[in-house]
């Protein structure tokens, strides 16, 4: 089988198609784009460890990845130009919520030998962190709380495929019961979420 | 919202995804500031789009640790391959150069400049002949370190094998004993540190001594003789005749006499 000759606009259509297509372009990016090691030096470089590089580097290609689903890059630079500039967001905000976090770790701690400055901006940050580290939790709960089948349609409808596509993929008969088979899904969820009305104050912030 | 139009949800999907034209986002976005239930059906499906896309990052970062964990694998296995690699030059390389060592020629011995030194003033040697034991007298003939021939070595050996640990115990009676005893100790001591011709004029002394027992006067020339042997043939006159004393004589030391004897002949000239 001829191996694709990988560009900028062969990884963006793939990334746009199915899973099967996805899965190769993603195994080049692991593999054989060399974008892996230049993030691990990058972060590396700027006070990280090789963990903290491999970490930048899996979440990066999953913002990359949702922005080109998205349509979010505009094409301008390349492909890897864009994604080390994601990477570098992503180690800058990982090093503030850490340094963040240690602060919160100090304020709780009336024996910390540093003094905690109790400005209200420095308190805003810390609760911006905690309700993002909250909703975080309340995402991963609600993705718990759905099976295996809705999780697939879920992940296969975020990924563009069409109700056929996903009764294709999933064996039903037509796109007619895939959609409905998806709006169970959806109520099923939103029952959980009914019950849990945490999630509102996150859109009020 | 307890009973989602499918239209509706479909509606707030492509507004999400931005795949309304410019004017129906405008009107929809219109009715959404105008209707607080729309409102919040949006953000809830912006919330469960939020879900959604865990498992698309649930993905991406399993697909990224079964990579990683498969190279991980391949590195081991490289890894085992090139010590098993460099395992198996050092083992051809132990095979192969002790062969070739063996071939080497040995040097014939006797030859000046190739044969051991012999290092009487190193503790170790000093040690082992000067604190000499019964094992030693038991065991005359006990294979000793295997060395080159020659004329020096011989003289050691047959030293080795003759001296007994009862040597400084005995001497004549009278006067004069503790000096021939000092003599003969100062003899042996200058033997030991390869001084031989010191010792060979001491012990001569001694074997010429009046007043000796015939015994002691024998093993006196012996002594001699050992340490004229040492540096073969330059006193060869010399130790010819002490042969020819000792053979006359018949005593205990005639056949140590007739084999050192033998066996120089058989050195390299």
């Amino acid at each position: 089988m001829k191996k694709p000759a990988w560009n900028d606009s062969t990884l963006i259509t793939a990334l746009k198609g199915n899973e099967l297509v996805r899965a190769k372009a993603f195994e080049h990016l692991f593999a054989n784009s060399g974008w892996e090691h230049k993030t691990i030096r990058r972060i590396r470089r700027l006070g990280g460890s090789r963990q903290d590089g491999e970490e930048v580097f899996s979440e990066a290609l999953y913002c990359f990845d949702r922005n080109i689903r998205d349509d979010k890059y505009r094409g301008e630079g390349s492909l890897e130009a864009y994604f080390m500039r994601i990477a570098h967001n992503i180690w800058l905000q990982l090093w503030q919520s850490s340094v963040r976090r240690q602060r919160l770790l100090f304020a709780d701690n009336p024996d910390a030998t540093t003094p905690v400055q109790h400005a209200a901006a420095e308190d805003a940050e810390i609760m911006a962190w905690y309700h993002q580290e909250e909703l975080r939790a309340l995402l991963f709960n609600t993705l718990g709380q759905l099976g295996k089948n809705c999780r697939r349609i879920f992940e296969l409808t975020v990924l563009g495929y069409s109700h056929q596509e996903i009764a294709g993929e999933l064996g039903l008969a037509n796109a007619e019961q895939a959609k409905k088979a998806k709006h169970r899904c959806v109520e099923s969820g939103r029952a959980f979420l009914r019950d849990h009305p945490e999630w509102k104050q996150f859109f009020k912030k | 919202m307890d009973h989602p139009d499918e239209a509706l949800y479909d509606k707030i999907e492509a507004y999400l995804r931005g795949r309304m034209t410019a004017a129906e986002t405008q009107v929809f976005e219109n009715e959404v500031a105008a209707d607080p239930a729309l409102a919040e059906m949006v953000q809830l499906h912006r919330f469960e789009r939020e879900v959604h896309e865990l498992t698309v990052r649930d993905n991406i970062q399993d697909q990224y640790r079964r990579w990683k964990n498969r190279r991980k694998r391949r590195e081991k296995w490289l890894k085992a391959a090139i010590t098993a690699l460099l395992l198996l030059l050092v083992a051809v390389a132990i095979c192969f150069f002790p062969k070739k060592r063996q071939s080497d020629p040995i040097p014939p011995a006797g030859i000046p400049g190739l044969n051991p030194p012999h290092t009487p003033e190193t503790p170790s040697s000093k040690q082992d002949q000067a604190a000499p034991t019964e094992e030693k007298k038991s065991t005359p003939t006990t294979p000793a370190q295997p060395r080159l021939a020659s004329a020096e070595n011989l003289a050691l050996e047959a030293y080795r094998q003759t001296r007994r640990p009862d040597d400084q115990q005995r001497g004549p009676a009278g006067p004069a004993a503790s000096d021939t005893l000092s003599l003969e100790a100062q003899a042996h001591d200058l033997f030991k540190k390869g001084r031989y011709d010191e010792a060979a004029e001491r012990f001569r002394r001694l074997a010429a001594g009046s007043g000796q027992p015939a015994a002691v006067q024998e093993e006196m020339e012996w002594y001699w003789l050992l340490s004229r042997v040492a540096h073969h043939p330059q006193y060869q006159t010399e130790t010819h005749q002490i042969f020819e004393r000792l053979r006359r004589r018949g005593g205990d030391y005639a056949a140590a006499a007739a084999r050192l004897q033998e066996d120089l002949s058989k050195l390299p000239r």
